[in-house]
């Protein structure tokens, strides 16, 4: 019986090889689709790579990044003004590269969590040098002037204002109640400290600081912000010695009672 | 009798010298019997399913590389066709907490068998209560136990990291040792 099975499949196989009814795949098909899956790897890691540093640099354009010191309020705030959708799309990517990867013995061989944390590694450094190499600032920069046709409104969209908040800017005087901000659009704003501010970077602020207010408008009295928190952006500006008339900012003294 | 190499009888296919697949049919028909047993029991099915996995491995035989061993390449294949012929019998759902068990790492000796005597008990056990384990478990069993497959060639196979072998084959013995104790004790 067993022998006879095996004559029957040997050469019904073997049968249907002579008359055609079976024939191999030429070997350039294998070809073209391992090169279509590597390519495929490669521009998933390429798309993961520039969404995750693109929201990086999203982050960081809109200041957003210096939420979560500013207490539960921030990261409430911080989180609300995540771009999720292109989170959302690196993660997609991040399984589709998965799945391609997975097809190769290096991958399979491994548990999933070595791959998925290989994969995020990558990414991490790939990100760091993209933002060394102020890629995504260029673009942003021939976005705002309309010479970036395609990627134009994401730049324009995600790097700009997120929300009517957070003020980033340059202090440009001390006042008795606080002190004022020039935006980066050139307009003032009369920034006013009170007991309630939180200043997670300390508060002596002197003219010519860098800083992000986050804080609620004056309902009465326009180009007024009643400040939640201040921080300082950068540190080292204070230090600089061509700011003319600098005095020290003592927050104590000037707290609105 | 051909003393040729598996993979230098797949590079003769290759050139064309399709008769030389006849050998390979011939080496790997039982072995192929044997394994799907384990997933169908109709035999008519089996046999049907045996000459498709051959014949989708002469048909993808340009794909394959002569630098690796033939045998896990033609038990993926095997692998592929009798999992989707379980699947459409029992319309049974893809879950993806089957697979949990390949996302973290294990850590697994790879020897879990010690003695004859504990060898033989597994056979026995085996024998007895296979076809209770479920597929996830079944499959790395029947390719360790009956195949004589090393972990590496299960991971081939079946695409799963090797520590994960270890864990299935480990659990599948637990489960059996469960199964063999209860029917012990209804004896």
């Amino acid at each position: 019986m067993i022998h006879n099975e095996k004559q029957t499949i040997k050469e019904e196989i073997l049968s249907r090889i002579r008359e055609g009814k079976t024939a191999m795949v030429p070997r350039w098909r294998f070809v073209v689709r391992a090169v279509l899956m590597a390519m495929g790897a490669i521009v998933s890691a390429l798309v993961i790579l520039f969404v995750i540093s693109f929201v990086v640099f999203a982050i960081r354009q809109t200041r957003v990044s210096f939420l979560p010191a500013f207490g539960s309020r921030g990261v409430g705030l911080f989180l609300t003004s995540l771009p999720w959708l292109l989170i959302l799309l690196a993660l997609l990517f991040i399984a589709v590269f998965e799945i391609l990867i997975r097809r190769y013995a290096f991958a399979y061989r491994r548990p999933m969590l070595f791959s998925l944390v290989g994969v995020l590694l990558l990414m991490a450094g790939g990100t760091a040098i993209i933002s060394l190499s102020r890629f995504h600032e260029s673009l942003f920069e021939y976005a705002q002037n309309k010479q970036l046709p395609l990627a134009g409104p994401l730049y324009r969209g995600f790097g700009g204002e997120q929300f009517n908040h957070l003020y980033p800017g340059t202090i440009v005087e001390l006042t008795d109640s606080g002190f004022i901000l020039a935006e980066p659009n050139k307009s003032t704003t009369t920034i006013i400290v009170t007991p309630e501010t939180r200043f997670p970077t300390g508060i002596d602020f002197v003219q010519g600081d860098s800083v992000v207010v986050l804080g609620d408008s004056d309902n009465t009295t326009e180009g007024v912000i009643f400040a939640f928190g201040v921080q300082r952006v950068d540190r080292v500006l204070r230090l600089k010695p061509h700011i003319p008339n600098w005095r020290r900012f003592d927050a104590s003294s000037s707290i609105v009672k | 009798m051909n003393t040729q190499t598996d993979e230098a009888i797949v590079s003769l296919v290759k050139k064309g010298d399709t008769a030389s697949f006849g050998i390979l049919v011939e080496r790997y028909e039982e072995k192929m019997i044997r394994y799907g047993r384990r997933f169908l029991s109709n035999r008519d099915d089996l046999v049907d399913l045996v000459q498709e996995v051959f014949i989708k491995a002469f048909t993808n035989i340009q794909g394959f590389d002569t630098s690796l061993r033939f045998s896990p390449w033609l038990y993926r294949i095997a692998h592929n066709e009798f999992v989707n012929a379980l699947k459409k019998k029992k319309k049974e759902p893809l879950s993806f907490f089957d697979d949990v068990d390949t996302l973290f790492p294990h850590l697994v000796s790879e020897k879990n068998l010690e003695d004859e005597a504990e060898q033989k008990e597994m056979r026995l056990m085996l024998e007895k209560f296979l076809d209770k384990l479920p597929s996830k478990y079944r499959e790395p069993v029947v390719l360790y136990h009956f195949e004589e497959m090393s972990y590496q060639e299960i991971s081939e196979i079946l695409h799963i990291p090797i520590s994960t072998v270890g864990v299935r084959l480990g659990r599948a013995k637990k489960q059996l040792q469960r199964f063999y104790s209860k029917s012990q004790q209804s004896s």
